[in-house]
């Protein structure tokens, strides 16, 4: 007997009849049957699976979750924010490509950090980072007065000016350490290095930084 | 004096002052100052944020994300995700498994069954002592049999490893305990005689 599911209308109504030679069922569509609210409830696995069976709306998904993380590793590198969003995606659709390699021995986010460290270190080689002018907001700064808060941009700048011009690897560490707030063991596995190689690196990082700023004890 | 290594320096550097109480720190000053200094560092860089973004940002960047990869293809499943590939992995697994099995049994200096004195061409082989394990008792057998047990002759035949109609390893699994004996003296006797050659 062919069966028909359609919705009601407006009302919300449920029925259930039965035509002659027909089965009709009227149904109010769930408010949570939009064809991305199941994905919702998957874990990351099973969100990647879901991007490789082409279901729709699982990238877009993913893509949410992870934007501004990967956004915010990308601003670090590039210092502006024009370039930080062509290289976001640029990670999302490198993400996309490479999606049928990751094996889930990482959580996805290393995965992603992984993606837009390598696409970030590509795309600031050899090139002199176009910084954007910062301005009071983007400082965590206690600083009440304005020329409290004057001196504290120029130092912001002075240090921004300083990683930009540490060591990519250097800098890459002191990136994921310091503002992503990875611990060094993934620090390590985005970098596809040792642990103590990640230390070391971050140490280093912290001391060219240091003189940099000519903070030299 | 000892002074702290770097990842002890940096370690007392990352934690915040008040747990990071060393004693070493507390009667050197060098590195109580390199501790510091560290500190100083991070709290510096630590203070520039990444400019939030206008709230359509986040939307804008994901319709870009949507659009590119609507011209992409789907993205394929890792090879070792395939059920082929999955099958193959385990029927290699076994056959590594018995060649190692048949290596170890058959290596130089081991304890030779001995041949069946029906076919023999000396007096120290003899039929009724050769051992033709039951697949059963074999453990041999019940190792390969356990990797092989989801590959079904269809899926060894589709990877063209089976053997061939009309090739020595068909004809090698249709031979009588007998025959096959004869085969495996034969087999030694030419091993042998390389083996002194060589």
């Amino acid at each position: 007997m062919p069966v028909i599911a359609t919705m009601d209308g407006a009302e919300g109504t449920c029925s259930d009849r039965t035509w002659p030679g027909w089965s009709v069922t009227l149904t109010q569509p769930r408010a949570d049957a939009s064809p991305a609210a199941h994905l919702e409830t998957l874990d990351e696995r099973a969100l990647v699976a879901a991007c490789l069976d082409a279901a729709f709306g699982a990238f877009d998904l993913l893509v949410t979750r992870h934007r501004r993380a990967v956004y915010q590793v990308c601003y670090r590198f590039v210092g502006n924010h024009e370039d930080a969003a062509d290289l976001t995606q640029d990670v999302f659709l490198r993400a996309y490509r490479a999606l049928g390699r990751f094996k889930g021995d990482s959580a996805l986010a290393t995965w992603l950090y992984r993606i837009a460290v390598n696409a970030a270190l590509n795309h600031v080689a050899g090139r002199k980072p176009a910084l954007e002018p910062l301005d009071g907001h983007v400082l965590q700064t206690n600083e009440a007065g304005p020329a409290d808060r004057l001196a504290a941009v120029e130092r912001a700048i002075r240090v921004r000016q300083a990683v930009a011009r540490l060591p990519r690897r250097q800098r890459a560490t002191l990136i994921l350490r310091v503002y992503q707030d990875l611990p060094h063991q993934e620090i390590a596995r985005i970098l596809g290095t040792s642990v103590g190689a990640a230390k070391a690196n971050f140490f280093h990082a912290l001391n060219n930084l240091r003189k940099l700023l000519g903070r030299e004890p | 004096m000892t002074h702290l290594a770097p990842d002890q320096r940096l370690s007392l550097a990352e934690r915040d002052p008040a747990d990071a109480r060393d004693p070493h720190l507390a009667r050197c000053d060098r590195c109580r100052a390199e501790v510091d200094a560290l500190r100083d560092v991070l709290r510096a860089a630590k203070e520039i944020e990444v400019p939030e973004p206008s709230p359509l940002f986040w939307d804008h960047l994901s319709h870009r994300v949507a659009e590119g990869i609507r011209r992409e293809p789907v993205p394929s499943r890792g090879w070792w995700l395939s059920p082929t590939w999955s099958a193959l992995a385990s029927l290699s697994a076994a056959i590594v498994v018995l060649v190692a099995i048949s290596l170890w049994v058959w290596r130089p200096g081991a304890a030779r069954p001995a041949a069946p004195s029906a076919i023999r061409s000396g007096p120290e082989f003899a039929l009724d002592v050769l051992p033709v394990a039951a697949p059963g008792d074999d453990e041999a057998w019940q190792v390969v049999a356990s990797l092989t047990e989801g590959i079904d002759v269809d899926t060894v035949d589709a990877t063209g490893i089976g053997p061939a109609p009309g090739s020595i390893e068909e004809a090698a699994t249709e031979l009588s305990a007998v025959e096959r004996a004869e085969l495996i003296r034969i087999l030694r006797v030419e091993t042998a005689e390389s083996g002194t050659e060589g």
